[in-house]
């Protein structure tokens, strides 16, 4: 869960005094806040990728015979540094298709290694490029390409182990 | 294929599908991959649409998964591509499609998806959905895959049992499948109207069909009918059974009918084939005991309803046995099938199978006459039923009738055969007023034909009520005892007390009926009230000779054996001449066999006797008059007889020492025996006293129990040699002392 998002429901349930009693939210979410308010700390980094996520890859191939696990960051190392690529070039050739590719390809294949937030990111580019058929600015695709970079580091650093 | 190895591999299948999965991210494909893997499928990745069609060319997997995002070649064109191959039509297509994209969707299912599957941020962290949904589409494909082939295997199965299914709307007409048209021969394009099939039924049976339907559709009843239908495509007739049901809509009116047409005209000649061999006689092919009884049956209904008269012929070959036994089983048929047609053509003979149809139909008031018919029962029995006859000069009529054809020699073999029968006539309602009763009637009867003489008919009467079915059957079994064997001789020793020799033996008639031995007293009248005393001389003279011929070899003998013959084997000319056959066949001199007569007997019929006594007595054949003394001989022909011995009768031997009288008879006997130079024998000696007083008396030759009962031949040597060479019996001893004492009183 999210953290702005708790932060939200925080707010809103010391707010109204109609939700005291509780009745329209799952008890257990709203009991567990008082405990848990002095624990969360919003300084606390969230994670580029989900280690659950690489968990369930592992999963997959559980004696690691396979090397599913290092064969899927590999290609996605590859897919990567690749799609970037693309992106950066799009950004001054305006070329949408290509950058309407990349964010859709990218948009699975980080959800499937566990990096939410940078596939939350490409969704939402593939989504803005097929509604309004038009490139965003160049600043917020750099933006995108320097989170996709931190992501990759962070494969790298996981490929380096 | 073995079923096992079948099964184990639809098992591997089952739990093994294998899966060719497109996408051109190499992640997704990866990951997909190996989790597939991990639950059991056999993956097989392609990183692009037209990768994926390229390998389809090596064959069909249980199912595609296909990103519908890809370049060049995206999804939607690669199912597009992959439903157009051979064998693509029906393999499970899911796609894997974009969130909240609607649109992807619907161009998925007119690509020829069969599914789609939404990848969400998660769906690569929830295998178990998309597992779930590819073991889904395999299910759903094997179950039609199942459907497919069942309904291939039905129409296999409709088309082997000539069977096709048809479906008529009231207001629609008729449709047929191919299978149903190829039942009335039409092809799969051809087309057939309820008129058309109309056409097809021939013109007699067409309204009586159109009633049948008319009805069926105006009660909504369930359709169940046979129908012959004669297309000029076809030759012969063709039989189509029918079976359909009605359906109703909503409001419950009827609004058509389905159901199945079949080609039954194989199983109709096979029933009709199988109804004519369990009514009709294999050999003959005229109706036989079921199908006859069962015409009776019906024939005393309608007489009784309509009050005429029935008339029942049984009918019976004279002699049949012997033309089978000579001529072989094969002439005996020939023979009997044409006896069959002869028969048939003395009675409006109908050849028709009834049954159940006869009751069913309105037939017409005369319908009866078409019961008339010529059975056969059996062996050489045939049955005439005549449904209706004025009175029973009728039913003699017919039975004449028989009696002519028959008169017409069969040739078999290329022989003349002479057939003769006898038939026996009863009545309906006058001698019974059941078909057993008729059947038992018409027996006694014929029986009665048998009795007399054969070659002839008779009515049933309250006259031959009288003599029993007993005796009936003992002649009938005495008919057949010569035939069967079943005929034996037993003898007993003329004994010579003087020493204690066997001169001769009596041959006495045995009949072995069944386990029993059925004495004379039983069935000699019988035979001789019936004739049959004649052709059972006939074998005794020749057996008698036989076993002559037999001792002969064995031990010696060579005195003679007496048969008892009736007096009218005396006078039949051809005795002297049988006789002469006998003893010449067995290589045995004539007077070894001898003759005895009864006295009543001869003098019944002296002057017709007399003649063959001379003949007998010139080729060397002895007579002796058995049971002397009781009838009223005249003493006085005797000398002028060619005879050689008198018997005394039982009946004084064993009054001796009772009655004087006896006594007296016996020295009467003695005397003119002496006189006229003949022997004398006393019969049914039984005790050494009665031996000793005829000893005394003057008889040396006796015969009785005393001595020996009558024994089978061997049984009789047996004795011989034990008792008499042995010199062992008690009235041997006994008989010595007498002898000696005699010769006391001579010297």
């Amino acid at each position: 869960m999210k953290k702005d998002k708790a932060m939200g429901f925080d707010r809103h349930g010391a707010d109204g005094p109609s939700q005291a009693s509780g009745a329209a939210w799952p008890q257990p979410a709203a009991s567990a806040l008082p405990s848990s308010s002095p624990s969360p700390s919003p300084s606390l980094p969230t994670p580029l990728i989900d280690p659950q996520a690489i968990e369930r890859l592992r999963e997959l191939d559980p004696s690691g015979q396979l090397g599913v696990l290092r064969r899927v960051l590999q290609a996605y190392e590859a897919s990567l540094k690749r799609h970037l690529a693309d992106i950066e070039q799009a950004a001054t050739t305006g070329d949408a298709d290509r950058l309407s590719r990349a964010a859709h390809t990218l948009k699975s294949s980080s959800a499937a290694i566990g990096a939410m937030d940078f596939s939350q990111r490409c969704a939402e580019l593939e989504q803005q490029l097929r509604s309004q058929r038009q490139v965003p600015p160049v600043a917020e695709l750099q933006s995108l390409v320097a989170d996709g970079r931190q992501v990759l580091a962070a494969v790298e650093a996981m490929l380096a182990t | 294929m073995s079923p096992v190895a079948t099964s184990y591999a639809e098992e591997h299948a089952r739990d093994h599908p294998r899966v060719l999965l497109a996408d051109d991210d190499q992640v997704t494909l990866m990951i997909a991959g190996a989790a597939l893997r991990e639950r059991g499928f056999v993956v097989r990745e392609v990183d692009s649409g037209s990768a994926a069609l390229a390998a389809l060319q090596d064959g069909m997997p249980d199912v595609v998964v296909l990103d519908a995002m890809m370049p060049e070649l995206d999804g939607f064109d690669t199912c597009r591509s992959l439903r157009a191959l051979p064998g693509g039509e029906h393999v499970p297509v899911l796609m894997l499609t974009g969130l909240n994209d609607e649109a992807s969707i619907t161009r998925a299912y007119e690509a020829g998806a069969t599914d789609f599957f939404v990848k969400t941020q998660q769906w690569t962290q929830q295998w178990s959905l998309l597992d779930g949904r590819l073991r889904y589409l395999l299910r759903a494909a094997r179950t039609r895959q199942e459907l497919e082939r069942s309904k291939s295997k039905l129409a296999r199965a409709q088309d082997l049992a000539r069977m096709g299914s048809f479906d008529w709307r009231r207001h629609g007409g008729l449709l047929l499948s191919p299978e149903a048209l190829r039942v009335f021969g039409l092809g799969p394009g051809e087309g057939l109207s309820i008129r058309g099939l109309l056409r097809l039924v021939p013109a007699e049976d067409r309204r009586v069909l159109m009633r049948m339907l008319r009805s069926t559709l105006q009660h909504g009843s369930v359709l169940t009918s046979d129908m012959r239908i004669t297309p000029h495509w076809y030759s012969g007739d063709h039989v189509v059974h029918v079976e359909a049901e009605p359906e109703f809509n909503e409001q419950g009116q009827m609004v058509g009918y389905t159901g199945v047409v079949q080609d039954v005209t194989d199983r109709r000649v096979a029933e009709d084939k199988i109804r004519h061999l369990a009514n009709f006689d294999a050999l003959t092919g005229l109706p036989n005991r079921r199908q006859l009884l069962w015409r009776a049956e019906r024939a005393l209904e309608m007489a009784r309803r309509l009050g005429h008269q029935c008339a029942l012929l049984l009918i019976d070959l004279d002699r049949f046995k012997i033309i089978n036994d000579t001529l072989g089983h094969q002439s005996g048929d020939e023979l009997l099938m044409e006896v069959s047609r002869r028969l048939r053509g003395c009675v409006r003979h109908s050849d028709q199978v009834l049954e159940a149809v006869y009751e069913g139909h309105g037939m017409g008031v005369r319908s009866h006459r078409s019961l008339e018919a010529v059975g056969r029962l059996g062996g050489d029995e045939f049955v005439a039923l005549l449904p209706e006859v004025a009175d029973e000069r009728d039913a003699e009529r017919v039975a004449q009738r028989m009696l002519e054809v028959m008169r017409e020699p069969i040739v078999v073999a290329a022989q003349e055969c002479f057939v003769t029968a006898s038939v026996g006539v009863a009545m309906y309602p006058r001698d019974g007023g059941s078909v057993a009763d008729l059947m038992r009637n018409s027996d006694v009867a014929m029986y009665s034909v048998k009795a007399t003489g054969r070659n002839a008919s008779a009515l049933y009467g309250p006259q031959l009520a009288g003599r029993g079915r007993e005796k009936l059957e003992l002649e009938t079994a005495l008919h057949k005892a010569i035939e069967r064997d079943e005929l034996v001789l037993h003898y007993q020793p003329k004994i010579d007390v003087r020493n204690a020799r066997m001169i001769g033996v009596e041959a006495l008639m045995r009949w072995q009926r069944g386990g029993r031995l059925v004495p004379p007293g039983d069935f000699i009248p019988l035979a001789e009230e019936t004739g049959l005393i004649v052709p059972l001389s006939e074998w005794a003279l020749a057996e008698a000779a036989r076993q002559a011929k037999a001792w002969q070899q064995s031990f010696g003998f060579s005195e003679s054996i007496a048969v008892n013959l009736p007096s009218r084997l005396f006078e039949r000319s051809d005795l002297v001449d049988h006789i002469h056959q006998v003893v010449t066949a067995h290589g045995v001199p004539h007077r070894v066999i001898m003759l005895e007569i009864t006295e009543d007997n001869l003098m019944k019929d002296l002057q017709n006797v007399i003649p063959a006594l001379h003949r007998l007595n010139e080729i060397g054949v002895e007579i002796a008059i058995d049971d002397f003394g009781t009838g009223y001989s005249s003493l006085s022909y005797l000398t002028t007889l060619p005879i050689s011995e008198l018997k005394i009768d039982r009946s004084f031997v064993r009054d001796l020492g009772v009655s004087p009288q006896s006594s007296a008879v016996v020295t009467a006997i003695i005397a003119l025996a002496r006189s006229l130079g003949l022997r004398v024998i006393a019969e049914g000696v039984e005790t050494l006293r009665q031996m000793e007083v005829l000893h005394r008396l003057g008889v040396v030759v006796m015969q009785g129990f005393l001595f020996s009962r009558p024994a089978a031949a061997g049984d009789l040597e047996q004795w011989l040699h034990q008792a008499v060479l042995a010199r062992s019996a008690p009235w041997i001893t006994q008989a010595g002392e007498l002898e000696a004492s005699a010769d006391a009183v001579r010297g």
